[in-house]
């Protein structure tokens, strides 16, 4: 940026304090903005000129995106003049009739009528921001009722031109992908390392998917970070491309040809969104709610824990530890299953890494004690449907009839309640408590998965507390633990 | 701690605001704990209500540690989302 003699320019305070340590007292003196802010308040903008600007970041200038095209399809007659520090997400918008980089001449302030600068708005740590949709602190800003407005137009939308579609068609090639392959653009930092999604994880996760067919992993990041990205994968995997040497215009428009994104708090997340891809987004200091609500075909994955959300925009690592300690809610399962589920809704398969959680379980010799008159319960009954049961997981993934444990069942007992697969200490207690919704004269049934004779041993001998032992089997081959008892009456 | 942070180059006066932000928050963080520490000498067991009435900031920002199996106490709330439909 050059300034020149006699001229005044509008930039932010933290802006000029870095310009003002490089060129000390040539800068000159500077003076509020609001000297000369004539604030828009949601006036008729026919036939009127409006100047609105916000210095960053790159997200959250897509929340301003779908203000200027409410407005401009409001008021068609209207001139919109834009300035950003990062401009990338708003270029060729037809709403737009002029765009400029931040700092800009304050001269570009003479001409308009109304004046609108975007600072602080969900930085502010008020209630509202906490439980409000970014877009609609926008419209609010603009004081525009958002309320009314359909869901659709509060999503940012991109616009490419002809050339950026030609580049892209002469770059996929070069990055070595093909019509064929399933493309994962996975952003890996953020700009606040409170953000961050921990490097251990997704080096697994990366790992795993990558060995899948005609899959291939695109990393989103600056040249700067190329030490870092390195860390996330494990040596020379052609199948993980980094792509680092693309400004932030082009990694949007590359985000185009992406099957699925998978991003922690970015402006990956509203790139991808806009365009309506399939995503998947790691929060922890902000709830994916205020950030995602508006996208199509999109998971948040959110951790609820006592200080989460915190709502922190610090630059700064959590108090708590780094990476912040939230994030260890969100397994690497949890990752791939999300990954997987999107997939499957789109191209209708699964990748091989689910082969395990698809396995249907062999029930044939205890099905005979689920054929009551009545459904029964099953917990933890992964993919695994039977006509005869009502299946309980926490685990939104497979679509369980009850996946919130701490509701309370529409009955007190049922004829029979099959457990399966998950007896880890923090289980124990809900399999406990699964014995008393076994009616009497009903059957509980455990089904273990890589369970071993200690295991099977001590069921047995928990059974014999209260019920009456039906069916016992081990198979030492294949791991599966079975037991079945019957509650007297 | 604080000698690491003086090895940090400074590279801008905004990361100086910062880190001088973070001294700061450091500082008071541990002047928290060593009046909660004389609280407690002085009392004997705070109850939980008397302590969210004294700290709550303390309680939002310091509570919540890892378990046993290296996972901090909660859930994870899975949300789908389909245009503005939850």
């Amino acid at each position: 940026m050059t300034f020149e003699t006699g001229h005044r320019y509008v930039m932010a305070e933290d802006v000029e304090t870095q310009y003002r340590s490089i060129y000390g007292d040539c800068l000159g003196m500077s003076y509020p903005v609001e000297t000369v802010y004539r604030p828009y308040k949601g006036e008729d903008l026919t036939q009127k000129r409006l100047m609105c600007w916000r210095t960053g970041g790159i997200g959250d200038i897509f929340f301003l995106n779908p203000v200027l095209m409410y407005l401009k399809k409001k008021y068609p007659n209207c001139f919109l003049r834009v300035a950003s520090g990062c401009r990338q997400p708003l270029e060729n918008m037809p709403a737009i009739d002029e765009l400029y980089d931040m700092p800009f001449d304050a001269a570009l302030l003479n001409d308009v009528d109304y004046h609108l600068m975007f600072q602080g708005i969900i930085e502010g740590s008020s209630d509202q921001s906490k439980k409000t949709h970014a877009v609609d602190m926008f419209f609010s800003y603009f004081s525009i009722d958002s309320l009314q407005i359909p869901a659709e137009d509060k999503k940012p939308k991109l616009f490419f031109k002809k050339e950026e579609m030609e580049w892209l068609k002469q770059t996929l090639p070069t990055l070595g992908i093909d019509d064929s392959n399933y493309v994962i653009g996975v952003q890996m930092e953020t700009s606040a390392p409170l953000r961050n999604f921990p490097k251990e994880k997704f080096k697994t996760v990366l790992d795993v998917v990558s060995k899948e067919d005609k899959v291939k992993i695109i990393l989103i990041g600056t040249s700067e970070q190329h030490e870092i990205l390195s860390q996330y994968y494990k040596g020379n995997n052609p199948n993980i491309i980094p792509a680092l040497k693309f400004d932030v215009r082009k990694s949007i428009v590359l985000t185009s040809r992406y099957d699925i994104v998978i991003s922690p708090d970015t402006f990956m997340i509203q790139a991808a969104g806009a365009l309506d891809k399939p995503l998947i987004g790691l929060y922890g200091p902000f709830p994916s709610e205020v950030r995602m609500k508006y996208f199509k075909n999109s998971i948040g994955l959110d951790p609820s824990v006592v200080c989460s959300p915190c709502f922190k925009h610090d630059f700064r690592g959590c108090i708590k530890g780094f990476p912040s300690p939230c994030f260890t809610l969100i397994t690497i399962e949890d990752i791939l299953q999300a990954i997987d589920y999107l997939k499957y809704k789109f191209t209708g398969s699964h990748f091989k890494y689910m082969e395990t959680w698809l396995k249907t379980p062999d029930l044939s010799e205890v099905e005979r004690y689920m054929l009551g008159a009545d459904k029964g319960l099953c917990f933890f009954s992964g993919f695994f449907t039977h006509s005869n049961i009502i299946r309980v997981d926490p685990n939104k993934f497979f679509k369980p009839d009850i996946d919130d444990l701490s509701t309370e069942f529409k009955r007190v007992s049922f004829p029979f309640v099959l457990y399966m697969n998950n007896l880890s200490p923090k289980h124990q207690h809900l399999y406990q408590n699964t014995k008393n919704l076994v009616r009497p004269g009903g059957y509980l049934i455990v089904y273990v998965e890589n369970g071993n004779e200690q295991l099977f041993n001590e069921i047995k001998k928990d059974f014999g507390q209260g019920l009456v032992l039906m069916f016992s089997k081990f198979d030492p081959n294949k791991r599966i633990v079975t037991v079945v008892g019957r509650k007297p009456y | 701690m604080a000698e690491s942070i003086e090895l940090l180059s400074l590279r801008s006066a905004q990361q100086g605001q910062i880190l001088d932000q973070y001294r700061m928050n450091m500082y008071n963080t541990e002047l928290r704990l060593s009046l909660l520490v004389k609280i407690m000498e002085e009392k004997g067991v705070l109850t939980q209500g008397e302590f969210e009435k004294r700290w709550p900031i303390f309680l939002k920002n310091d509570v919540g540690v890892l378990g046993p199996d290296g996972i901090m106490e909660g859930m994870l709330k899975i949300n789908f989302y389909d245009g503005g439909v939850k």
